[in-house]
């Protein structure tokens, strides 16, 4: 059985997502929050891989997760998950297509998911229409515009400036390799500007 | 309205990876509550989006700029090119409710399609389908934005200008070498040693 707790932050993290829900769509957000099943991930250890056949949506109670995209020549960051927010992979629940992602545990937390089927079913069952899908699309659409924001920004400085904006604990929480590749500078650029800030 | 603006229209839902016939009345209906066509020439600003409102645009011909204001240089700076056959909203009304921090201008001479909320509303209620269409062509932007968003991530410059010949080589003819610069995420200075370069 779930701990209560988490199944209340997911039922308030769905409400922060959805707005103008009327008393029917409460009671199905309520029950779709239920439904979520926790587990500890462990730094190194995977929300979901590239070989991933089942499509879940996960809600990240703690913890920090990478999303890696996988190109021929290597894997290259596109986007951090923090605490309090839902992740998924778009191949499989938009897109009904194999993961081109994984995302990798960078920091050990609690994380609560829960099957696309039976979002699915909770949906048909309570006639919510997409309205819950629509939901995760804004929250991506709204990352990649803030990233695209991040990352046109010249100087090194103000990318990182700009990610700070959108992710505060950034520089404490993110080992400095992955910052570095997720800003789209070298580790020594990194430095540079991680110096010119601090002065 | 032109029929080759109506047929532009609907082949951008042909072309979504759920389109069946099944969806034709809901684009039928789309196309019935399109307003007429706005053209504007080079330079020009679509002021109509300026003053909020979550209607759909659609772009049937031309090259706009969407521009955002820095508010590290404070200068007004190039957030996308948006190419012919695209739609457009302004996205901070129509997800948040916010006054919008982007703005639209014409980089060549545009035609673009008003499509209303309130018609899309009434599609959605009326058309199961019309939610699949949504989600499917947001799917689609998505994937454009995070492919974009890989090649911003890339530490050389020539890589970058490759990317763009290679995914994007419509607009790659069409940028001047200070959009271009913008565009890809780096100072004018060091496109131009790229350039050299290759």
């Amino acid at each position: 059985m779930t701990a209560p707790s988490i199944n209340e932050a997911v039922f308030q993290a769905l409400l922060d997502q959805i707005d103008k829900l009327n008393e029917i769509e409460l009671v199905a957000y309520r029950k779709l929050s239920s439904q979520f099943k926790t587990q500890y991930i462990l730094k190194g250890d995977y929300l979901w891989t590239l070989d991933d056949k089942q499509d879940r949506v996960f809600f990240i109670h703690d913890g920090i997760f990478a999303e890696y995209l996988q190109k021929q020549k290597g894997s290259h960051v596109v986007r951090f998950y923090q605490a309090q927010s839902f992740a998924f992979s778009e191949d499989t629940v938009l897109y009904d297509a194999s993961p081109e992602t994984f995302t990798k545990c960078i920091a050990s937390g609690m994380v609560a998911s829960v099957p696309y089927e039976v979002l699915s079913s909770i949906a048909s069952e309570y006639h919510l229409g997409f309205h819950f899908l629509e939901s995760l699309v804004q929250i991506t659409m709204k990352e990649y515009r803030q990233s695209t924001y991040e990352m046109l920004q010249t100087i090194g400085t103000h990318r990182l400036h700009a990610a700070q904006e959108k992710f505060p604990e950034i520089l404490d929480r993110l080992p400095r390799t992955e910052l570095a590749e997720y800003l789209g500078i070298s580790r020594a650029s990194l430095f540079r500007s991680l110096k010119e800030t601090s002065k | 309205m032109k029929s080759s603006y109506i047929r532009s229209f609907r082949k951008f839902f042909q072309s979504l990876p759920v389109y069946s016939k099944a969806a034709d009345p809901a684009i039928n209906f789309l196309v019935n509550g399109l307003l007429e066509q706005v053209q504007l020439h080079k330079g020009e600003h679509l002021t109509r989006l300026q003053g909020g409102g979550k209607d759909f645009y659609f772009l049937v011909d031309g090259y706009l700029k969407e521009m955002y204001k820095n508010l590290y240089t404070s200068e007004d700076e190039l957030f996308n090119i948006i190419p012919p056959l695209s739609f457009f909203v302004n996205e901070d009304t129509l997800f948040d409710q916010k006054r919008p921090s982007h703005y639209f201008v014409a980089y060549t001479k545009i035609t673009y399609l008003v499509l209303p909320f309130a018609v899309y509303e009434e599609a959605l209620h009326k058309y199961p389908v019309m939610a699949k269409l949504y989600l499917s062509g947001t799917a689609e932007i998505q994937k454009s934005r995070r492919s974009r968003l890989l090649m911003l991530r890339m530490t050389s410059t020539v890589d970058k200008i490759n990317w763009v010949l290679q995914e994007r080589p419509d607009i790659f003819q069409k940028m001047d070498k200070s959009t271009l610069a913008q565009y890809i995420g780096v100072s004018r200075a060091s496109l131009y040693r790229a350039l050299e370069k290759s």
